[in-house]
């Protein structure tokens, strides 16, 4: 396979029927990008470009490593992430809820978002990227199933890896783009209201947080998704 | 006050969480299949124990995914061509609540056993985090073919593969 393959198949995933599968993050990932550039929004000692490429492209990264990782079951680091996939969610719904947290004191940490720019709006990111790769469960695509048969056998598992490698960040591509069109819609809304977005993504991610940390992800993933198929 | 109480939130919820027993994967395409009991929904119970008998056909489902609902048709047509000879079917429920999962069972009319995976332990050992996936087992008990995906369009596929392991 080629990785043009991989990377269109990651890509056009979001935007076909397959979004059904992808709903188990994608709303959370908007709402955090939302969030996230909000709680930024006043500070104009910040670059914009950095402000609005930067949280996306660590996402990607975050994201398609462990995407990655979590499909390549014929190397070692992949069996060990899947043997501890249970706790690592767990682990993955605690930071999720210390963003929300984050979100909730933005008004009142606005210096500290100065001074830690490069947490908030670089490691944040990508150790967000890495949370939502262990709580998805991902849709297996033709592109991604071909993937998978190659990263099951170990003689091509390190080939499955690198594919899965840029089809994770194909999908994360198609939610930067989505994430970033939307910051565009939100950005002339009068100020008002932005806070009250702010706070309505930290609930929505509070929400993920609690789902995960209980294991009740798949009640959410059960009734939702359940009302499409 | 309110912040306080939120991460206190957080913590207690965290703590009664807990932690959760690690699930070695044990699946490798030619090795012994990774041994499990299974509580089936008819009450009665599955073994596959590594010792030789009849080959497997085991499939992980959910029922809020597509491409598992689609997946059962075929499925059943395997059952109806392979029934007669040394092969067990089995589908797992995984990533599910259990109620949920026995309503598919039932919604499908399954002709074959379906059992629920608590806490996904089996498919853990199986490396399997998506459904649909399937499983052969050979008859000494030997991982021949893990499937990743919808099967509904790869009945002749399947097929061979089920006969590769009679």
């Amino acid at each position: 396979m080629e990785w043009t393959t991989a990377l269109w198949g990651g890509f056009s995933s979001f935007f076909s029927i397959w979004q059904i599968c992808i709903l188990q993050i994608s709303p959370f990932f908007m709402v955090y990008i939302l969030g996230l550039y909000l709680t930024t929004d006043e500070d104009s000692r910040i670059n914009p470009g950095v402000r609005l490429l930067l949280p996306p492209a660590l996402y990607m990264i975050g994201f398609s490593i462990i995407y990655a990782l979590l499909s390549a079951r014929g190397i070692s680091a992949g069996r060990l992430l899947m043997s501890n996939i249970n706790n690592l969610r767990i682990a993955a719904g605690i930071f999720i809820g210390i963003i929300s947290l984050h979100f909730v004191l933005a008004a009142r940490l606005r210096d500290m978002n100065h001074l830690l720019w490069p947490i908030v709006l670089g490691l944040g990111p990508l150790l967000l990227g890495i949370s939502f790769a262990l709580i998805y469960s991902p849709c297996v695509t033709p592109t991604y199933a071909k993937i998978l048969q190659m990263s099951v056998a170990s003689e091509t598992a390190g080939q499955g890896a690198r594919l899965a490698l840029i089809y994770g960040l194909g999908m994360g591509l198609s939610f930067s783009v989505v994430g970033l069109a939307l910051i565009m819609i939100v950005r002339p809304m009068p100020a008002i209201y932005k806070p009250l977005l702010r706070n309505f993504s930290a609930a929505v991610l509070g929400v993920l947080a609690l789902m995960n940390i209980t294991g009740v992800m798949v009640y959410y993933k059960a009734f939702f998704l359940g009302l499409l198929v | 006050m309110r912040i306080q109480s939120i991460t206190i939130l957080l913590i207690s919820l965290t703590i009664l969480a807990g932690c959760e027993e690690s699930i070695e994967m044990q699946a490798s395409i030619g090795q012994q299949a990774p041994p499990f009991t299974l509580q089936l929904t008819d009450g009665q119970t599955m073994k596959l124990d590594g010792q030789s008998g009849n080959a497997k056909a085991i499939t992980f489902m959910s029922s809020w995914c597509p491409c598992s609902n689609e997946s059962i048709p075929l499925l059943k047509r395997m059952h109806t061509q392979f029934k007669d000879q040394d092969i067990d079917f089995l589908m797992v429920g995984i990533q599910d609540p259990e109620n949920k999962f026995r309503q598919f069972v039932l919604d499908y009319d399954l002709p074959f056993p379906a059992g629920y995976d608590e806490g996904n332990k089996i498919a853990r050992s199986y490396g399997i985090n998506s459904p649909p996936t399937t499983v052969l087992v050979d008859k000494s008990g030997t991982l021949r073919r893990i499937y990743y995906g919808n099967i509904k369009d790869m009945e002749s596929d399947v097929f061979t593969w089920v006969e590769e392991i009679l």
